[in-house]
C-alpha cells in the first residue's frame, strides 16, 4: 500500500487510523511495489523492473 | 548480469525446494516451518475444527514451500504456507462474490509522476496477513492439512472462519473490509 499526498497532517492521521485497525508494517520510503523498483535521488526518482525480471528468469 | 544477481540466481537454483509434504517432512527445517505456519493459523483462529456435516464437501489443501533469501543470496528462512485449493470451490456453494480491484501499472506511473513533480514523499506500508482481516459469509470446509492428521479425529475437518490466501473470496473480503474502514475515516 502506498499513500501519496500533499497534506502531511492528513497522511499522518490516515496512517494512525490504519495502524490502529490493521496489523501493519511501515516499510519507509517507497523502494519496491508490484515489480517496480524505485531509487531516489535529489533530482527525482528512477524506476526499473530489474528485480522483477531476475525473479521471472529464476522461475522460467 | 551483475555478480550479485548471478550469486542470487545460483543460490536460488541450488536450493532443493520440496514439491510435496512427504519430501519436506524428511528435513527438520521444513517440519519446523510447517509447525510455525500451523501455530500462526490456529492463533489467528483461521478455522474451527468440526465434524463434516453429511451434505457438505470439503475442499482440499496443500503445502507450498519457499526459501526466503537475503539480498546477498544467503538463506533467511524456510517458509511453509498452507493453501486451500480455491480452484475446487463451486460458485454459489462455497463462494459468490469475487470482484476485487487491482491497481493498473499506468495508474501507478501517474501517481509516481505527480508525487515526483510536486516533491511529495512516497511512503510504503504493508498489511500483515492481509486476508485474515476479511470475513465472508459462505460455509467453507477444508480437509485436515496433510502431515497433521494425528491432530484431527476421523471425519474432522476445518470450518474456515477467515479468508485465507487461496480462497476464491479472499481478495474480495479484504477489499470490503478495507472499504468499510476508509469510509469510516471520511473518504469516499
Amino acid at each position: 500500500m502506498i499513500i501519496i499526498g500533499s497534506d502531511i497532517e492528513e497522511i499522518t492521521q490516515l496512517k494512525n487510523n490504519l495502524f490502529r485497525e490493521f496489523e501493519m508494517k511501515d516499510l519507509g520510503g517507497l523502494k519496491y511495489l508490484l515489480g517496480i523498483e524505485v531509487l531516489h535521488s535529489k533530482k527525482g526518482i528512477f524506476i526499473s523492473q530489474r528485480k522483477y525480471i531476475i525473479d521471472l528468469l529464476a522461475e522460467a | 548480469m551483475t555478480d550479485i544477481a548471478r550469486a542470487f540466481l545460483t543460490s536460488l537454483l541450488a536450493e532443493d525446494i520440496p514439491k510435496i509434504v512427504h519430501e519436506a517432512s524428511k528435513k527438520d527445517e521444513w517440519r519446523e516451518a510447517m509447525k510455525i505456519e500451523m501455530e500462526a493459523l490456529e492463533k489467528n483462529e483461521t478455522w474451527k475444527k468440526c465434524i463434516l456435516p453429511i451434505e457438505k464437501k470439503p475442499i482440499g489443501c496443500r503445502w507450498f514451500f519457499t526459501i526466503k533469501h537475503k539480498a546477498d543470496g544467503t538463506i533467511e528462512r524456510y517458509k511453509a504456507r498452507l493453501v486451500p485449493k480455491g480452484y475446487t470451490q463451486t460458485y454459489g456453494i462455497d463462494y459468490s462474490e469475487t470482484f476485487s480491484p487491482v491497481a493498473k501499472i499506468g495508474t501507478i506511473g501517474v501517481l509516481f509522476s505527480i508525487a515526483t513533480n510536486k516533491n511529495w514523499p512516497l511512503h510504503q506500508f504493508d498489511v500483515k496477513n492481509v486476508f485474515l482481516h476479511g470475513d465472508f459469509k459462505e460455509e467453507v470446509y477444508m480437509e485436515a492439512p496433510s502431515g497433521f492428521s494425528e491432530d484431527f479425529q476421523r471425519n474432522e475437518v476445518c470450518k474456515l472462519k477467515k479468508a485465507i490466501c487461496g480462497l476464491k473470496q479472499s481478495p474480495h473480503a479484504w477489499f470490503g473490509r478495507f472499504t468499510v474502514a476508509m469510509k469510516r475515516y471520511g473518504y469516499k
